[in-house]
Formats: structure tokens, C-alpha cells, sequence
């Protein structure tokens, strides 16, 4: 794990990895998308509108894994000091701000025609707003302090504080009397979801599994050029 | 085939967000990625 550590050996080794993570993505998510859109049946309650649920499902479900990423990858820079743990903290967190803020605007898309509310301050959706907020205070951290290092720090500091709003996210519905359902794949039961429904869905969390993985690592790599671009290994690998 | 009768436009709007977000995130990678090799590859022939 050290040793891909090393800058010059990630830079080569998240190249190999990202056609594959690009074909996965491509395959699964082509696959969930028209199964989830024009295979899987109608809701015998909600009728179509709970077709939503193949975006929002994984867009909430990457929301927290995108913040859990961060969190592992600053404790692991707070510990060890390894320099690409604080790149892949500060590349994650931007890809989770537009996850979380796509579960929220997906989610008051299927609000409105089944609560008929786009919003309300319900303990699932309030505490997922509060994680919005927690990315972009980790954004802004990186904007304000001039210092990479100590921009490293705090931000690795602030993000493994926030990690307390994840159970919340997750336990809200169990926790208090909520409006949002709860779990369905990750409850305490198994699975109350049809076989036929839920193959997209799982089609949809892979796909946007490989995408954020993907897209970290691309992000990854054009982070660590402008960082290292005084490097030779930098001029090697380009010119 | 209904395209989802009352439902259309808000599941339609879900997944067109779902996509942008998804473009929008590649394409601004893919731009920084090429602004700074440029500079780099500026760097090394001046």
C-alpha cells in the first residue's frame, strides 16, 4: 500500500486502472439506466415516479461513501503523512458535493408528487443537507488557506469531525419519526424490494461506484502534476 | 410507451441531472488536465 503510495508509481498505476473503471462505468450504467427506465415495472403505488429512486438511491449512497473516502484518506495523512492521501481527500470531496447535492435535488423530485413537498425539515434530509455543508466547508478550506500543508491539516481535521453526521444520516430514519423511508438495502431486514426492481438499482450503485473511483483518480492525477510538476518524473511522463 | 404520463417530468428531470452532473464533472477534469500539461510541456521547451 506504501509503496503505490509513491507519487511517480500512482500516476502510472491509476492510468491502468482507469479504462477499466471507464468500462465498467459505461457498461453498468447503460445497463441500469434502460432497465431501470423501460424494463423494470411500474410501483403498484407510486406508478413510475418511483423510478427516481435508480438516482437518487446511488447518488445518497455515494454522497456517504464519497465522505467516508475523505475521512479514511485524511486520518491516514493525520497518521502517516502520506502525501496522496491528502490528494485523494481533496479531489473525493468535490465529486461528494455534487453526489450529496444531486441525492437532495432528486430526492425533492420524487417529494413533490409523493409527499407533496419539495422540502421539509425531516432529520434524513436535514442531516444530509448538513453534509452538503460540511463539503463545501471542506472546499473552502482548500480556497482560503494559502499553505498547502496546512490547508492538508485542517481540512484533514474538520473532515474526520464531520464523520459523526454519517451514522446520523444513516440511523435518522430509525432514530426519529421520520417522514423518509427507511433502508431498503442496508436496513436491518433483508431487502424489501422486488427481484426485477432491484437489479437496476444495483446496476446504478456500481456504475456510479466506478464513476467516483474513476473520476478520483483522474483528478488525482492532474492534482499530483500541478504538484509535482517541478519533478523530473513529472517531465518524463509527459515529454 | 406513456414516458411516465404525470410522473415525465419529474423523472426525466432527475435523470438529465444525473447525467449533467456526470458531464460537467468529466468535462472539467479533462480540461484542467490539458491546461496543465500545456503548461508544464511551456515550461520544459522554454
Amino acid at each position: 500500500m506504501f509503496a503505490i503510495a509513491a507519487p511517480k508509481r500512482f500516476y502510472h498505476f491509476s492510468g491502468q486502472c482507469l479504462p477499466w473503471l471507464w468500462l465498467l462505468f459505461g457498461v453498468t450504467f447503460l445497463f441500469g439506466i434502460i432497465d431501470g427506465l423501460f424494463i423494470a415495472p411500474p410501483d403498484y403505488q407510486q406508478g413510475d415516479a418511483y423510478r427516481i429512486i435508480y438516482v437518487h438511491v446511488p447518488a445518497a449512497a455515494l454522497s456517504l461513501g464519497a465522505y467516508l473516502f475523505v475521512a479514511i484518506n485524511s486520518l491516514m495523512y493525520l497518521v502517516w503523512r502520506i502525501k496522496i492521501a491528502d490528494v485523494l481527500a481533496k479531489v473525493a470531496a468535490p465529486i461528494g458535493a455534487w453526489f450529496t447535492l444531486t441525492a437532495l435535488v432528486t430526492g425533492a423530485l420524487w417529494g413533490k408528487p409523493m409527499w407533496g413537498a419539495w422540502w421539509v425539515w425531516d432529520a434524513r434530509l436535514t442531516s444530509e443537507l448538513i453534509l452538503l455543508l460540511l463539503y463545501l466547508g471542506l472546499i473552502m478550506l482548500r480556497q482560503v488557506i494559502p499553505s498547502t500543508e496546512r490547508a492538508a491539516k485542517t481540512c484533514a481535521i474538520v473532515s474526520l469531525v464531520g464523520v459523526i453526521d454519517l451514522p446520523i444520516i444513516h440511523y435518522s430514519v430509525y432514530w426519529w419519526n421520520s417522514l423518509h423511508q427507511q433502508s431498503t438495502l442496508l436496513g436491518l431486514h433483508k431487502p424489501e424490494i422486488a427481484g426485477v426492481m432491484l437489479v437496476p438499482l444495483l446496476a446504478m450503485l456500481v456504475a456510479l461506484g466506478a464513476y467516483f473511483a474513476a473520476l478520483v483518480l483522474q483528478r488525482a492525477r492532474v492534482e499530483l502534476l500541478e504538484r509535482e510538476k517541478q519533478t523530473g518524473w513529472v517531465r518524463e511522463a509527459l515529454v | 410507451m406513456n414516458a411516465f404520463g404525470a410522473y415525465a417530468s419529474y423523472v426525466w428531470s432527475a435523470y438529465a441531472l444525473l447525467g449533467s452532473v456526470l458531464m460537467l464533472n468529466v468535462i472539467v477534469v479533462r480540461s484542467k488536465r490539458k491546461k496543465i500539461i500545456q503548461e508544464i510541456k511551456d515550461a520544459s521547451d522554454s
